[in-house]
């Protein structure tokens, strides 16, 4: 920087200038930082709470997700149980048909008429089994 | 002592409503507007300012079948001012806001105001944005405000409606003051913001203000009315310390603080140039000599040294001629290298000795002699971080009257509307309160100017007065333009404009945020667009 008219500066005056720019860069540079490191925080915090924001998008689906899930196992938990409930009456029905036959069996043994029949064919069996024997 | 105890619950928000004559049209769908609230927490006082119908009198009567509704009648018409003040001594709210009989509020209208009270507990004034209606209660137009403007309030009533106020503040003000009929509103403002710990723009509109035949009926004499706003100026101005007179401006009510300071500092222009020649009123001309003779022959200001920073490029004859104008008030320092806006202006600044320094651009020509008295009036304040003046295009269209930052850029508020078009609401002829200033001419404290390092040398060309702005108002400083300090820029003359990457990064680096949204206008641009195409005719 030279003078090139008018009140010429003073030597100490161009190295205060020259200082003084020093200065003013120093003191721009700190302020551009600090906002430079603003709009970075103000960004990363944006970020986070976009994030956070997902986040808690995502724990809505994923509960949304449990619920839906528990509610199936429960459908089918009962399901299940009434299949189960459905095969024990089966079961006890069956053993009931098979209950009731025997008692048939038993109680038509016990008859006159199984007696008779037995003693009429007493004859016819005893000479099968000699047959068979002779065979 | 015995009996029930009976709990007082305190409302949110009191409504004051003056009534004088309402036509039962308005007042019924003012009602219904107030009832219609979804936040229920609010009082409504009417008084009937002896009206003298007893029509109004039965559906006042009817009104205050709901226990929210308070209604008390003056014996005889005395006035908005004694009926506003009956209507706040029957006020029992926390808030206090003031309607007009024959306007409606939005139903979300408390709700949205104990919302922002909640966000900013510290509010003690609030103000909405609002839209105006015609007796149909068709819509007319917006006005989106700006955020809390102090100088602009000194040029302007600007708050309008919906105005609510902290009822502890306007007791410690004194209320609503006798002797200012048709202003009272303006004066309460004045008094009560001088207060405020905080002042909150609520930016919605909250609030329909009906136009019609009838709705001046409590301004039986204008005149009258400018001249309480006058005197409720003048007082502010005595109670905060400015030395200066008022003056209405326009006839809507627009004033103009003429700031008489007890001293008048060196004013250091500091003149970055390189010695350009262009056409002004078709002669060809040194643009630095120009700008810097008619400064000399122009301006009234009592001391003033002038700073050039001139490339290698300037004619030895132009500073010779410069020398003869200016004699030993002048400084000449040349710069070595590329042109450099920012590092010359800072070599300028710090060569320089004013108080107060003004950037500016070689390729301007100055309009009003007292320009230096009026951004010093401004400059001298210590709230104050910076001044801009109004600058016009060759063809006396406006090129600068402020920055406007919004959308991830920064431009030049309506650049190339008509020099006298008043602006939506009048802005443009009230000095107000900006987001920036364009270097081509700004004044500033040179404290400030070393407070916030001068311009940056990032931005050697373009954005330094947008970055310089930003770090300004950073600091906690207003920046303010006036209208009053008119100057010709003949922009482009001295050099081409051409941006950088790396200049815009800089600046969408260190600001991205606060070029988003401006603060200080709001105004719909096709709107504008609009009133300049119908101004021009």
């Amino acid at each position: 920087m030279t003078p090139a008219g008018g009140r010429p500066p003073s030597p100490a005056a161009e190295l205060s200038v020259a200082e003084g720019m020093r200065r003013l860069a120093l003191v721009d540079e700190l302020i551009g930082t600090r906002s430079e490191l603003a709009e970075v925080r103000v960004g990363f915090e944006h970020s986070i709470a976009q994030t956070a924001a997902e986040m808690d998008r995502l724990r809505r689906v994923v509960a949304a997700l449990e619920l839906e899930l528990a509610d199936a196992r429960t459908r089918i938990q009962a399901a299940e149980s009434a299949e189960g409930v459905q095969r024990e009456r089966a079961e006890r029905a069956e053993q009931a048909v098979l209950t009731r036959s025997d008692e048939l069996v038993a109680e038509f043994r016990s008859s006159s008429t199984w007696r008779i029949g037995r003693s009429v064919t007493a004859p016819v069996r005893a000479a099968r089994r000699l047959l068979r024997r002779a065979r | 002592m015995t009996g029930a105890v009976t709990t007082i619950t305190q409302p949110f928000l009191t409504l004051l409503v003056p009534a004088y004559r309402t036509p039962l049209l308005y007042l019924a769908a003012m009602l219904d507007s107030v009832r219609q609230q979804t936040d229920r927490d609010w009082q409504l006082v009417v008084v009937d300012d002896g009206s003298d119908d007893p029509a109004l009198t039965a559906a006042l009567a009817e009104a205050a079948a709901d226990p929210r509704v308070v209604v008390h009648a003056l014996p005889a018409n005395r006035g908005i001012v004694a009926a506003t003040r009956a209507a706040l001594d029957l006020a029992t709210g926390v808030f206090v806001g003031l309607l007009d009989h024959d306007d409606l509020l939005d139903a979300g209208a408390v709700a949205a105001v104990r919302a922002a009270v909640a966000a900013a507990p510290d509010t003690d004034v609030l103000y909405t944005d609002e839209a105006q209606i015609d007796a149909d209660g068709e819509p007319r137009g917006q006005f989106r405000k700006p955020d809390f403007s102090p100088e602009r309030l000194r040029g302007q009533m600007y708050l309008g409606h919906l105005v609510v106020y902290r009822r502890s503040l306007l007791d410690a003000v004194g209320g609503i003051r006798d002797g200012f009929d048709g202003s009272q509103d303006y004066d309460l403002a004045l008094r009560a913001t001088e207060r405020a710990r905080r002042v909150t723009h609520l930016p919605t509109v909250l609030y329909q203000w009906r136009i019609h035949g009838a709705s001046v009926s409590h301004r039986r004499d204008n005149d009258a009315v400018f001249a309480s706003a006058r005197r409720a100026l003048s007082d502010h101005l005595d109670r905060v310390g400015i030395r200066g007179t008022v003056e209405q401006v326009h006839p809507v009510g627009v004033y103009r603080i003429h700031r008489r300071p007890d001293r008048y500092p060196l004013v250091s222009l500091v003149v970055p140039t390189r010695g350009s020649r262009g056409f002004v009123g078709g002669a060809d001309r040194a643009m630095v000599l120009h700008a810097l003779s008619g400064v000399a022959s122009a301006s009234t200001y009592p001391a003033i040294e002038v700073v050039v920073v001139a490339d290698r490029s300037t004619p030895a004859a132009t500073v010779a001629a410069l020398l003869d104008i200016w004699g030993d008030r002048l400084r000449v320092l040349t710069h070595d290298g590329p042109f450099n806006f920012s590092a010359q202006v800072n070599r300028g600044v710090l060569a320089s000795t004013g108080e107060l320094v003004v950037l500016l651009n070689d390729d301007i020509e100055v309009v009003t002699g007292d320009w230096l008295e009026t951004m010093a009036g401004l400059a001298l304040e210590s709230d104050i971080g910076m001044v801009g003046a109004k600058l016009l295009y060759a063809d006396d269209t406006v090129q600068h009257l402020g920055h406007l930052y919004e959308r991830n850029d920064a431009s030049h508020l309506v650049a190339g509307a008509p020099a006298d078009w008043p602006g939506p609401q009048a802005d443009l002829l009230v000095e107000r309160e900006v987001s920036g200033v364009t270097a081509a001419c700004a004044m500033l404290r040179r404290e400030v100017f070393d407070e916030v390092g001068g311009l940056s040398p990032e931005l050697p060309i373009n954005f330094n007065d947008v970055d310089i702005s930003m770090k300004i108002t950073q600091a906690g400083y207003r920046i303010v333009v006036t209208p009053h300090a008119v100057l010709y820029h003949f922009e482009s003359k001295s050099r081409a404009r051409v941006v950088t990457a790396s200049e815009v990064n800089v600046l969408r680096r260190r600001w991205n945020r606060r070029l988003q949204v401006d603060p200080y206008w709001r105004h719909d641009p096709d709107a504008v667009r609009a009133e300049i195409a119908r101004f021009r005719g």
